[in-house]
């Protein structure tokens, strides 16, 4: 574990006396939860007039002591945050680490709420959420961020409920809070968002911002198809149980050549789908989903996030190292592309934890390809459960991605 | 037609009707409908607007909604929204028939305007929302009318079996199902739906688009049908929408048109019953289904078509530059080699002009066949256009390896083709190009497996060579050759030489062969071996002919002049036409103007042509021959003897004169057998009352033996080299050398 900042202090001078905007990143990795957290708030401010902070706290830390050493350095300044499963900052990626984004100065302006029952009403959550952003969808450059409870199951309907209110004009941007991405069994998850100074489960936490300049969302994946497509013939539950008419799980298998200890242990085969997605074909590309924990053995049926009626096409998908670094550097030059040449103050990553299991020790090269696209600006980020993305369509919710905001 | 975009749209309408089939209750159908048609089509919004009002959208802020703007859309008023953020977005709508009456309305941001796919699958939602909305409704109006409950009952059945079939229809053409089992499907489908009618499916016979065929009938093999129902279903193909008759209204035929790409190319009838006008949305539904089945099975076949060589069934050169791109990508990043081989055939249009192109083909078909089977699974091979296949050789240890596989399909291709019951050789050329691994460049690829394909052709054929960058070098310098040449005709940088030839009996000059040279800057004389080739690939020949024949003329003429004047005979002159002067139309008026123009006798002038011209075209040729022969110049077959040496075409073809080749006249002297050909030669000419010429003559022992067997005329460096115009003219004119015998 590093604790070296000097990367972070570095990137934190103040901007120029006129500049109307700045956004200041911390992190810190203090053994001490509270002094952690304060620590990283301390980083964050490095201006005056601080409208919002954004918190990416490991789940392995006591939120409750992070937020109150937050809370000591900062106010009341609106907040919002969740738990993560590994965190990124301008120097590099770390592990049970504080990260805190400051956005100050008059040239923002920032609403935030939060709703419950991400997890039983999942789209009048997003609906609620969304509210505190129908004052300024006639804004020039407007954005919601949204960070949800990871361990809610349809992500996808939180984003509907969102858009359902919002409408087009609005971007979103954001990530599902993660669990201790090392563990296996679904029961033994725990998440948790921050808004204000309360620590809450099962929310969707939202902060909508305008700014004098303009944001850039981008959200890239760096899997790719293995095969020929697959034909959904019997789904429903949330599970896919016949491909072409064969059991779903073991064509998945053995269509990417699993090892034999995938056709029947569960922890092999979880280890082994969460490197290799599901990939649904849409209008522009593929979709990827990840392959659901309630795959069973006994009915061959393969659990997916999200739904994939009968009659879809999917694909087994798979990716490596070198294919998950290209994709950072796509995603930092799209969403710099969105930018429309202003030159931007920042980034914030929203990067899925499953992405490092194909990472591995590469981990640091992706954020290093981050962190090089940055040209030294400020990065905060953090290793999500799912990501959110709306640039076109209507669909913002993506699975082992990764989706970067520019702010410009 | 996009491929993917139509194979896409019949997943997402399988997908559609899967969600929006299960929904529960008809107020929020309209709801999920419009969300999963944005998201189907990657588009913001989405609405179900009826009776000039909205039932549900998603895309506009929740407080924001246009619903003016919306109708106005519907009602085709508007093409476009203006959505907050966004700005212009397109506009697409589909009617909702049933008890719902409105429509689906679709808008996309970016411009990019919905395709026909697109459009159908638009219709496709809206026809799912009707069914499902109906279905819906009945099902409500069944909790509320206990007195109807049993007929509801039995009308929710079918709805859902309706469902059920179109499902089915759909995972079929998704999973790409035979083309004939799916069309069978609907009709038996519809028959079950429709109580029992007879349903059948018509379509348009692409070769004669004024009838219809019969593809389909629900009671299978019992396929013909009565003139009602062809009638009936012609007119909803003619009327483009649903047409109804019977004789009575218990038996009635309803046909509804199928489409393909917008435009009605069938239809799908059932007779035989009362049908009402649910009936008749039902049988509009299969018909959609027909439409997309017909759709998916043309762009399958288009697709195949697009990228695949449809003689030899290998990869087409634009799937091949795909795949290309595609290895070299994966090869780039996981450092590996790939290889390109060009193959040519050897002897390919040999076969195809003597054993017809019907030979051709099947040879080609062959030869795909025997490529596939010098290559792994996952190599590819391509036929690039005429006798041109290519090879990709992915992850490629070492250069040895793509050595390897070239070596083999020499060989394979080196063993006899059965064609037409006779064996036939033909043989290839390989060009060998691999790249350094990771590294990753088509064109460059492929320009150099070109090159060492060229370049095995130059080194005798039949052999593979590997690319190497001193190729690049020669190749430079044969494009530098063609860029001079092309300007030496501009410049006009052709001098004409003449190579004297010499009465044997007298040894006095009686004419002489005009020779084009190439003066070239920085380059000297350069010898017609070196450029006439070239000139004839690139077209320049004709006129660098054209240039020769008039200089000759006028040089000829004006040496006549002179010997006239000195009471000496006239000289003839010899000029070389190539193939491509024989063949052009006008050559008779071109060799007529040369004449005129210079004041030339032309019975002075004699036009060389090869053998192997009067076995091209024979009609053709016999006929500009002809012609050439009433200007009254004279022809001659030269190199006589080394190509297709035949009687009969000296008998046919207006010659005058036997130009012996310098092959026989080398070995005159000391081989018995070439002797005895030349004096045959001379013999068979005095047969054929033709005067003949011994070319290349170097010594008095052939000119001796040439003159006892008979030959008058003779040429070579035993007389005189070609010498240029003013040498010629000193060896006629200059005091002394005047009547000189070349030879004494």
């Amino acid at each position: 574990m590093t604790t070296d900042t000097s990367l972070d202090a570095l990137s934190a001078v103040p901007p120029p006396s006129n500049a109307t905007r700045w956004l200041g990143v911390g992190h810190s990795d203090l053994p001490g939860h509270r002094e952690a957290g304060a620590d990283a708030a301390q980083r964050a401010l490095t201006g005056t007039d601080p409208r919002l902070l954004v918190v990416f706290c490991s789940v392995h830390r006591d939120p409750a002591e992070v937020l109150a050493g937050i809370r000591e350095v900062a106010g009341d300044v609106p907040l919002i945050g969740c738990s993560s499963g590994g965190e990124i900052a301008t120097a590099g990626p770390g592990r049970e680490r504080i990260v805190v984004t400051a956005f100050g100065g008059t040239g923002f302006t920032v609403s935030t709420t939060f709703a419950t029952g991400a997890g039983t009403r999942p789209r009048e959550a997003g609906q609620a959420v969304a509210q505190c952003a129908l004052g300024i969808v006639d804004d020039p450059n407007p954005l919601l961020m949204l960070l949800t409870d990871g361990i809610a199951q349809d992500q996808e309907a939180i984003v509907a409920g969102a858009y359902s209110v919002l409408g087009a004009g609005v971007p979103l941007i954001g990530g599902a809070a993660c669990p201790d991405p090392d563990l296996v069994d679904f029961a033994d998850f725990r998440t948790f968002q921050f808004y204000g100074d309360q620590v809450l489960n099962d929310t969707v936490v939202g902060a909508a911002i305008t700014s004098d300049g303009p944001f850039g969302i981008a959200v890239r994946h760096g899997f790719r198809k293995v095969g020929d497509g697959m034909i959904v013939t019997r789904s429903g539950n949330g599970k896919v149980y016949t491909l072409d008419d064969k059991p779903a799980l073991s064509s998945y298998l053995d269509r990417l050549g699993a090892p034999t200890e995938a056709y029947r242990d569960s922890a092999a085969l979880t280890e082994f789908s969460r490197t290799r997605p599901l990939g649904v074909r849409r209008r522009n590309g593929e979709e990827v989903r990840h392959v659901g924990a309630n795959c069973s053995f006994e009915d061959g049926s393969l659990g997916s996030s999200g739904e994939l009626p009968e009659g879809g096409v999917l694909w087994p998908m798979e990716g490596d190292a070198a294919s998950m670094i290209a994709s950072a550097g796509d995603a930092w030059q799209a969403c710099l592309e969105e930018l429309g040449g202003t030159t931007p103050i920042g980034f914030l990553a929203f990067d899925c934890a499953l992405r490092c299991n194909v990472l591995g020790d590469q981990v640091p090269d992706e954020v290093a390809r981050m962190t090089a696209a940055s040209g030294g600006l400020p990065i905060a980020g953090f290793y999500t459960w799912g990501e959110i993305c709306r640039t076109r369509g209507s669909n913002g919710f993506h699975h082992q991605s990764l989706a970067v905001l520019a702010v410009g | 037609m996009d491929a993917l975009a139509s194979a896409l749209s019949t997943q997402q309408l399988a997908e559609f009707l899967a969600v929006v089939s299960t929904v529960a209750d008809a107020g929020d159908a309209g709801q999920v409908a419009a969300e999963r048609a944005c998201r189907a089509l990657d588009a913001e919004v989405g609405a179900v607007v009826a009776d000039g009002a909205v039932l549900a959208a998603v895309g506009f802020p929740a407080h924001r909604m246009p619903t003016a703007e919306l109708v106005e859309a519907v009602a085709g008023r508007r093409t476009t929204l203006t959505v907050s953020g966004l700005g212009e977005c397109l506009v697409q709508t589909a009617p909702i028939g049933g008890t719902t009456s409105g429509h689906l309305l679709i808008a996309r941001s970016g411009g990019e305007r919905f395709t026909v796919d697109e459009v159908s699958l638009v219709r496709g939602m809206a026809r799912v929302v009707e069914l499902t909305v109906d279905r819906l409704h009945t099902l409500e109006a069944e909790r509320h009318q206990a007195v109807e409950n049993a007929r509801l009952l039995v009308t929710v059945q079918e709805r859902q079996r309706l469902l059920e079939q179109l499902s089915s229809v759909q995972r079929a053409i998704a999973r790409r199902a035979p083309l004939q089992q799916i069309l069978d499907s609907v009709t038996a489908g519809a028959r079950e739906l429709l109580s029992g009618g007879a349903v059948t499916l018509w379509l348009r016979d692409t070769e004669d688009p004024e009838s219809l065929l019969t593809v389909s009938h629900s009671d299978g093999a019992e396929r013909t049908t009565g003139n009602d129902t062809a009638g009936v279903a012609n007119l909803a193909l003619l009327g483009n929408g649903l047409a109804v008759d019977g004789p009575t209204d218990a038996y009635r035929t309803v046909a509804a048109p199928v489409h393909v790409d917008g435009a009605a190319v069938g239809s799908l009838a059932v007779s035989g019953g009362s049908y009402d006008k649910r009936d008749a949305e039902v049988l509009q539904a299969f018909a959609e289904h027909v439409s997309l089945a017909v759709t998916d099975a043309r762009t399958l076949e288009a697709m195949h078509q697009a990228f695949h060589d449809s003689l030899t069934g290998l990869a087409s050169r634009k799937l091949f530059m795909d795949r290309l791109d595609h290895t070299l990508l994966t090869a780039a990043r996981e450092g590996q080699r790939t290889a390109v081989l060009f193959v040519d055939l050897d002897r390919f249009k040999h076969v195809n002009d003597s054993l017809g192109h019907a030979a051709g083909d099947a040879l080609l078909v062959e030869v795909a066949a025997r490529l596939l089977g010098c290559l792994r699974a996952n190599d590819t091979a391509a036929r690039l256009g005429g006798d041109e296949f290519a090879v990709i050789l992915s992850d490629v240890t070492e250069p040895e390896t793509a050595m390897g596989v070239a070596q083999r399909i020499i060989e394979r291709l080196r063993s006899p083709f059965r064609l037409g019951g006779s064996e036939v050789f033909v043989g290839a050329s390989v060009g060998v190009a691999v790249t350094e691994p990771g590294s990753a460049a088509a064109d460059e690829l492929i320009g150099n497996a070109d090159l060492a394909m060229y370049q095995a052709k130059k080194d005798g054929k039949d052999r593979y060579v590997v690319f190497e960058p001193a190729m690049q070098a020669s190749q430079a310098r044969a494009v530098e050759l063609e860029a001079d040449l092309r300007r030496a005709v501009h410049r006009n940088e052709f001098v004409v030489h003449y190579q004297p030839i010499v009465d044997l009996r007298t040894d006095r000059i009686c004419g002489f062969e005009a020779l084009v040279r190439w003066q070239r800057p920085d380059h000297g004389l350069v010898p017609p071996l070196e450029f006439i080739p070239l000139a004839e690939e690139i077209g320049l020949i004709t006129t660098i002919g054209t240039a020769v024949l008039r200089e000759a003329c006028r040089q000829t003429a004006a040496w006549n002049a002179r010997r006239a004047h000195m009471g000496d005979p006239a000289l003839s002159v010899s000029v070389n036409l190539s193939a491509c002067q024989v063949l052009e139309a006008d050559i008779a008026a071109v060799v007529a103007e040369a004449v005129d123009d210079a004041g030339l006798d032309p019975s002075c002038l004699i036009l060389e042509i090869t053998e192997s011209m009067l076995v091209t075209d024979t009609a053709v040729t016999m006929g500009r021959l002809n012609r050439l022969k009433a200007l009254g110049v004279r022809l001659a077959i030269d190199d006589f003897g080394i190509g297709y040496s035949s009687l009969s075409y000296l008998r046919h073809f207006p010659v005058d004169i036997v130009k012996i080749d310098k092959s026989f006249v080398d070995e005159l002297a000391d081989e018995p057998i070439r002797g005895t050909l030349a004096q045959a030669i001379v013999t068979l000419g005095h047969t054929l009352d033709l005067v003949t010429v011994a070319e290349g003559i170097e010594a008095p022992a052939q000119s001796d033996a040439l003159r006892r067997a008979g030959c008058e005329l003779g040429q070579g460096y035993h007389f005189a080299r070609p010498l240029d115009s003013a040498a010629a003219d000193g060896l006629l004119f200059q005091p002394g050398q005047e009547g000189r015998q070349l030879a004494a």
